[in-house]
């Protein structure tokens, strides 16, 4: 067993929309979201989830937003990157991560660690230093729309960004220091501040599914398919990207069924234990990485519920559906 | 390689026709065998770790092959 790193604890932004249905809109609005002073009950943020949101725009057009974390937490300068444009291939194309293809208009993600100052969104760079993953479509374009509902939960090293088109069409993204290794190997294991950095996303033309935490290649895992749901993260110390996701769905889906469950019957927040890919859908099970850090499944829960003891949050509900149960995951609130 | 010979495949799905592809020997070799190009149109990688595409008006893209 590795020390353990920090946990980590989400403050709930307050929910923005586009403004309108092009990718500078939908970038616009995750931008605000982050980047507001407050959180979604109007008290302001923590510092210690203080992290740096800067609107990168050409022309006064949005086309990225680099995320850094805090830089007192020591980390090896991650910086995780949402860019998109319209006509994704002018003037330069950016890199992606295979199996993915830059398509106009389309929310991507993407990380680059060890980064310096800002080169460009598309550069094989875009820090200008260190090791880019490349950007995986993070949502899928038909979100671009102002009905879209944005809602972001920002911890000390992650970001998760919910994108909520109808009660039950949506996109996630989910990207930062991701991963807590098995042991304390910062060399072979992890990098050198005990992370494993990456990214998980719902994919560039598929809604999370409904049956996600029973489905095998589902979100959090990896299918091989372009365009799809996806998760990679850096193999410690390189720019070598791996294919992995979780090791486990369940058997019959979320709901009251006893795998979500304790004796007295309450959801257990289920840790997500991630495995590289080798090469099939929904085939973690090559090498062990870590376990996914902040993210725990439960059962059936309506999205946008919370958990509380008094008026202080303890948990975040994040589920496919706005107006009803639905496969879930639960994010530890700032208390 | 998977990785590789899908996005080739979901390029040409996109709509752009290939002109030529810079990537390592074993993913050229994976890519005339999935019939996607011929031999002529694999050239040698410029890095190890991505593929570039470049296609017939000129346009050039690239991606970070994951392992």
């Amino acid at each position: 067993m590795a020390f353990p790193v920090p946990a980590l604890t989400f403050v709930r932004c307050a929910d923005t929309s586009p403004s309108g249905t092009a990718i500078e809109n939908f970038l616009d609005a995750i931008y605000n979201a982050l980047s507001a002073a407050n959180d979604y009950r109007g008290t302001a943020k923590p510092a210690t989830h203080a992290w740096t949101f800067t609107r990168r725009q050409v022309l006064s057009v949005t086309n990225a937003i680099t995320c850094e974390p805090p830089a007192a937490l020591g980390l090896i300068s991650p910086v995780v990157i949402i860019a998109g444009r319209t006509l994704v291939g002018t003037p330069t194309s950016p890199t992606m991560l295979a199996p993915d293809t830059a398509f106009n208009s389309v929310c991507n993600i993407g990380i680059n660690k060890n980064g310096g100052v800002y080169n460009s969104w598309d550069a094989a760079l875009p820090m200008t230093s260190g090791q880019f993953s490349g950007y995986y479509r993070g949502v899928y374009s038909a979100l671009n729309a102002t009905a879209t509902i944005i809602r972001c939960f920002v911890s000390q090293e992650t970001l998760f960004i919910q994108c909520i088109g109808s009660a039950a069409v949506q996109g996630w993204m989910y990207a930062g220091a991701l991963l807590q290794s098995y042991t304390n190997d910062t060399s072979l294991c992890s990098e050198t501040d005990n992370r494993i950095y990456g990214m998980t996303v719902s994919g560039g033309t598929s809604s999370v599914p409904a049956t996600w935490l029973a489905t095998t290649g589902s979100m959090f895992s990896h299918t091989i398919t372009a365009s799809t749901n996806h998760s990679a993260v850096f193999q410690p110390n390189t720019s070598t990207v791996w294919a992995c996701g979780t090791r486990t769905v369940y058997s019959t889906g979320g709901g009251t069924i006893p795998e979500t469950q304790d004796s007295s019957g309450a959801y257990i927040g289920d840790i997500m234990d991630f495995g590289r890919n080798i090469g099939t859908t929904g085939a973690n099970t090559g090498t062990r990485l870590g376990t996914l850090r902040g993210v725990y499944r439960v059962g059936n829960v309506i999205s946008g519920r919370y958990l509380r003891s008094g008026a202080t949050d303890l948990y975040h509900y994040v589920s496919l559906d706005t107006s009803a149960v639905a496969n879930a995951l639960m994010l530890p609130a700032v208390s | 390689m998977t990785a590789a010979v899908e996005w080739v495949q979901a390029m040409q799905a996109d709509g752009w026709t290939v002109d030529y592809v810079e990537v390592p020997d074993v993913v050229g070799a994976a890519l005339v065998e999935a019939g996607l190009l011929t031999p002529e149109q694999v050239r040698p990688a410029r890095e190890s770790d991505r593929i570039y595409l470049t296609t017939t008006d000129a346009v050039e893209w690239d991606a970070i092959i994951a392992q």
